[in-house]
């Protein structure tokens, strides 16, 4: 920087980037220039570092409270252990640093519970789905009974909903699956026999998928 | 010319104590056991990161419980998933990184409608509304670390961080107790590196303000 004309003056946000290390190296060293000159910069620079210093000291005398204070705290590898054991331990690990072949004999019980209890967790709102889906349609099935009436999926007259007369379908409904914005749903379409003009009846369940719970804040 | 001693620097030797020192065996060491089924191992992981991981915790969730819940589950990830670590960075780096995740997504379930944040997307030019705004000077004198450790201090710290919104104080406790870049952050939080710097900024000067407001006007707090 040369001598001649004034000095540039750096505003708090880039005095901010340059004690957080963020600054590209020639802008860097202008701002430790400005710094080396300005008194007021330089104490700006000092309270980025106290608050720093907060920050860390009140963590430190939380985890020191916790440490006595809290129960749970102490108490924490044992539930750890617990909770490992009976997850199940850990994911299928590559053949070469496999557990020894006595270890993985020891386990397969716990490793299928495991594997059982992952695959739940990974597809639970679809088994749920499923599961609802499946509910519904036998509640149908069982509802209607041997007089059921079925509701015309608005195409009667003037395009209008009317309740029909039906006769027990002999063919279970068709089932089909439905991908919908954050969630899935399931349509159940229920035939009528053929002798009945009074067209088919569909059931649409839709569901909310919710357990994503990756991504941005 | 200026050099301002160790500001913000990653931090080599964080104020939270970890366990490692304890014995001499290598992270890595314990990791190869650890996959092997030596819970041992994994206990002694453990009891090596387990105070720090907790002190990341707490910073970000702020319940007590929140924050044990967090450890737990980021230990017992840890442990299912320790055949994919790779070594590639250090086994607190790949720890600290699920207690994050695990923290980041707490806040994210339990968020409340409370503390908007405003300037979320501001740059770094002179004309920004992050330009016009101030770091106030120095909240302490004299001796911080000294006075910082009385009872009065560390509730006024807290009642300051829990003020801030949760996506200010999870970038300021990153930053100030792990060092992590601009760039890890924006990768931790899903957001631009220009938000992590706004965000970075206000909770800073929020803090300071707040931390002041605390103490009365009063500005040498030293013992």
């Amino acid at each position: 920087m040369s001598g001649t004309g004034p000095r540039k003056r750096y505003t708090d946000a880039e005095l901010m980037l340059y004690a957080d290390g963020e600054l590209p190296p020639e802008e860097a060293r202008g701002v430790a220039a400005y710094l080396a000159e300005d008194a007021e910069a330089r104490l700006k620079l000092e309270s980025l570092r106290q608050v720093g210093e907060a920050v860390r000291t009140y963590a430190e005398l939380e985890t020191d409270r916790a440490e006595v204070e809290v129960p749970a705290f102490a108490d924490m590898w044992s539930r750890i252990e617990r909770r490992i054991h009976a997850n199940g331990i850990s994911e299928p690990t590559p053949a070469h640093i496999r557990a020894p072949a006595a270890v993985r004999r020891a386990r397969p019980v716990a490793a299928m519970w495991a594997a059982m209890r992952r695959w739940f967790e990974d597809h639970r709102g679809h088994v749920l789905t499923s599961a609802i889906s499946a509910g519904v349609a036998c509640a149908i099935m069982l509802a209607l009974g041997p007089s059921w009436h079925a509701v015309d999926g608005g195409r009667g007259e003037h395009g209008t909903s009317h309740v029909i007369k039906g006769k027990l379908v002999s063919q279970p409904p068709e089932v089909e699956g439905l991908e919908v914005y954050e969630g899935s749903g399931t349509i159940l379409t229920l035939e009528p026999d053929e002798d009945d003009d009074s067209g088919a009846a569909a059931v649409i369940w839709i569901s909310n998928d919710d357990t994503d719970l990756e991504g941005p804040i | 010319m200026f050099q301002h001693p160790n500001v913000n620097k990653r931090l080599e030797n964080p104020s939270i104590r970890s366990n490692e020192a304890a014995d001499d065996i290598d992270d890595l060491d314990l990791v190869e056991r650890a996959r092997t089924g030596d819970d041992e191992a994994f206990r002694a992981l453990f009891e090596r990161y387990h105070r720090r991981a907790y002190s990341l915790a707490v910073g970000v969730v702020r319940s007590r419980d929140d924050a044990l819940d967090v450890v737990q589950d980021a230990f017992i990830k840890a442990h299912r998933h320790i055949g994919k670590f790779e070594g590639n960075s250090s086994f607190y780096t790949w720890l600290y990184r699920i207690v994050m995740n695990l923290a980041i997504d707490h806040i994210r379930r339990t968020k409340r409608g409370r503390n908007v944040e405003f300037n979320e997307a501001v740059g770094h030019a002179e004309s920004d509304s992050i330009g016009e705004e101030t770091l106030l000077p120095r909240v302490l004198d004299e001796n911080p670390g000294k006075s910082l450790v009385r009872k009065e201090m560390r509730e006024h710290i807290g009642t300051a961080l829990a003020e801030l919104s949760d996506n200010h104080r999870a970038v300021l406790v990153m930053r100030e107790l792990e060092g992590l870049s601009y760039e890890e952050m924006a990768q931790a939080m899903g957001c631009s590196k220009g938000t992590i710097m706004s965000r970075l900024f206000h909770a800073r000067r929020n803090m300071q303000k707040r931390l002041l407001e605390l103490m009365g006007g009063e500005k040498d707090l030293g013992a």
